[in-house]
């Protein structure tokens, strides 16, 4: 990701540098053939440009330069609407560069705001310009910046799912050890910070290895399917569901005390209890709850709840244990 | 909603305005260039044949030859209009489009002759005021539209470990099939041995999963455990279809491989059954021969799975007559 993050800045430089030095060949060209009104586009963008290059190159490790690309943009985009509207049968040859940078530089909904607003002014400008609008540019523009944006889709679609992917335990749906790793320590400093409470319950079912062997494996995996989607009803949107390993679970409660914790794991205990589990008659679960105390570490505060459920398992199960 | 089912349905898309505003520019044009029309209008007609296809196809992956035809179509549109100076815009998009007709490395090539082509055509038919400004703004939307394509190709490797296994019963999809039969059957030419492909599927599928969804499934994930546990270590088995598995049995000829078919059926309607509808098991069991490939392999398989009774080409493939378990 930071890799890609840093070619694409050194891609972007390179791009400024070629569009700026191209621009300069244009700017010579033109006013050798007199075209005095078509001056001003690349006057204005060449500084920008050889700025733009300067910067870019300055910071290109360094991953800031949005505010940049935007800005540049959204000068072109200007310079492009002037052309329009001063000799639109020239625009046909470069406006197109513009989408495809902007799918590039900007984030994929800023990108197609930017798109379609160019696209709509370019319209406009060109229907209203004293020389006969060339549809054809602007049906290109259409299909150039669809595909651009078709491709950005998606690019985004693929980051974002590959991100959930990644933090998510395929059979159950809820997030893996490895997603826990960063995100309850994340939320224990932020619980430590604001000084709020903090629960946790570890949620482990009674006789699962039975069950299994009597069932077979498919239902036990099923079984724990059902019970997290269920588990996941149960909770509030805020509440962040683990799978800790085979069947224990951990359930974290931002902002919620010891006594929240108590109602919630209580609601937990008896909904797996009277709840109707295809192929398994009875299920039962013990719940060990901890809260959070001032300067707790996190690995202090998942052994107390494993240490609460351990309790709950000795005092019989199908109960929940405070620490 | 899967990686195959996204694309596709981003293709309909473009297809459909891509459609759109050819079919608009050819109704503007029809005064002018009045040998523009075939192709404007072809293009645009293939386009809607293709979206109709794919919205048919839009959920299990199908070839799409169209695409190619119509980027055929599409470049040689924007080719011969590069005669004119004022429509030497349309080669622009070539790029993008080739990147998502064409599978990556095939897009290479053509894209890569697409371009020398176009410059040759710009640097002899365009006056040079207006060439230096074709040429800067092809070279940019071809290095975008390449960066572009091979973004989501580096993502797309990056997700191949997760595309690879289908969600429901944990095993290989098709995708994975494809790829590996290719490498097992370049494998055993080189090695001179055997291979054999075996199809299995539940013939009442439907009725079962009609009954209810979950014992559907359940059909399905029984039918993987049973399959799991009759292979051999080096055979691997993937899923084939919405009803089915393939496996590759590497160093097996036909007649071995229609062995382990028929103890391996009795494992699966065994499996199956103890759960609750008995289920009727059709295999189809195709051999390597000579002059094979990837896809004509699973065709045979195929053959030999929908026509149980034809014996089918000499030795390379063999049917087991379905039949009911009880």
């Amino acid at each position: 990701m930071l890799q890609e993050q840093i070619l694409k800045a050194r891609i972007i430089s390179c791009v400024y540098f070629a569009v700026a030095a191209a621009l300069c060949f244009t700017l010579y060209t033109d006013y050798r053939n007199g075209y005095y009104d078509l001056l001003a586009g690349p006057a204005l963008l060449i500084p920008a440009l050889v700025a733009a290059t300067i910067y870019t190159s300055i910071n290109r490790d360094t991953l800031k330069q949005a505010h940049l690309d935007k800005a540049m943009l959204f000068i072109a985009g200007i310079v492009m609407l002037y052309h329009a509207q001063h000799r639109s049968e020239w625009i046909a040859y470069w406006a197109y560069v513009i989408p495809l940078c902007a799918y590039y530089l900007l984030p994929f909904k800023q990108a197609n705001i930017f798109s379609i607003s160019l696209l709509s002014l370019f319209c406009l400008v060109s229907f209203n310009s004293p020389y006969p609008p060339s549809l054809d540019a602007v049906f290109n523009f259409t299909l150039v910046s669809t595909a651009a944006a078709c491709y950005n889709y998606y690019y985004d679609y693929q980051e974002s799912s590959l991100e959930n992917l990644s933090v998510t335990d395929l059979l159950t749906n809820t997030y893996n050890k490895h997603y826990m790793q960063q995100n309850l320590w994340q939320e224990v400093a932020r619980a430590h910070a604001t000084s709020q409470p903090l629960s946790l319950l570890a949620i482990n079912l009674d006789h699962f290895k039975q069950i299994n062997e009597l069932h077979g494996r498919p239902t036990g995996d099923q079984l724990l399917t059902s019970i997290c989607k269920s588990l996941k009803n149960m909770t509030r949107t805020g509440d962040l569901l683990y799978r800790y390993s085979g069947e224990h679970f951990l359930l974290l409660l931002p902002n919620t005390s010891k006594d929240g914790a108590l109602v919630i794991g209580e609601r937990i205990r008896r909904n797996i209890e009277l709840g109707t589990w295809d192929a398994v008659d009875l299920v039962t679960a013990s719940l060990g709850s901890a809260t959070l105390n001032t300067k707790e570490a996190t690995e202090q505060l998942i052994e107390r709840a494993n240490g609460a459920l351990k309790r709950a398992k000795a005092g019989g199960r199908n109960q929940l244990a405070l620490d | 909603m899967t990686d195959y089912q996204i694309r596709v349905r981003l293709k309909i898309f473009f297809l459909l305005i891509a459609a759109l505003v050819v079919s608009f520019y050819s109704y503007m044009q029809t005064a002018s260039f009045g040998w523009q029309q075939p192709l404007t209008l072809s293009f645009s007609l293939i386009a809607v044949l293709n979206v109709i296809y794919l919205y048919f196809n839009r959920n299990e992956f199908a070839y799409d030859p169209l695409s190619a035809i119509l980027l055929g179509i599409y470049a040689a549109f924007a080719l011969i209009t590069l005669i004119h100076v004022q429509s030497a815009h349309w080669i622009y998009l070539v790029p993008l489009f080739g990147y998502t007709a064409l599978p990556f490395r095939v897009a290479h090539y053509v894209v890569g002759t697409f371009i020398v082509m176009a410059l040759i055509m710009v640097v002899r038919s365009i006056p040079s005021l207006e060439q230096f400004r074709v040429l800067v703004t092809f070279s940019v939307s071809a290095g975008l539209a390449l960066v572009f394509a091979i973004r989501n190709e580096q993502k797309s490797i990056q997700m191949d470990f997760f595309r690879a296994t289908d969600p429901l019963t944990q095993t290989f999809t098709r995708r994975k099939l494809e790829e590996d039969l290719t490498r097992e059957i370049v494998r055993a030419e080189r090695e001179g041995s055997q291979l054999s492909l075996i199809l299995i599927q539940i013939d009442n599928f439907r009725a079962i999963n009609e009954k209810s969804y979950e014992e559907g499934n359940q059909a399905l994930r029984d039918l993987a455990d049973a399959i799991k546990s009759s292979i051999r270590a080096y055979d691997n088995y993937y899923r084939f279809s919405g009803t089915g598995f393939a496996i590759i049995m590497p160093v097996t000829t036909a007649q071995e491989a229609e062995q382990y078919a028929r103890n391996m059926k009795k494992r699966c309607q065994i499996q199956i059954s103890l759960r609750g509808e008995p289920a009727s098991i059709s295999q189809g069991v195709a051999s390597l021969d000579v002059g094979d490939n990837t896809q004509s392999l699973i065709e045979q398989a195929k053959n030999a799975l929908s026509a149980p009774d034809s014996s089918g080409p000499v030795r390379a493939v063999n049917s087991l007559n379905s039949s009911e378990a009880h």
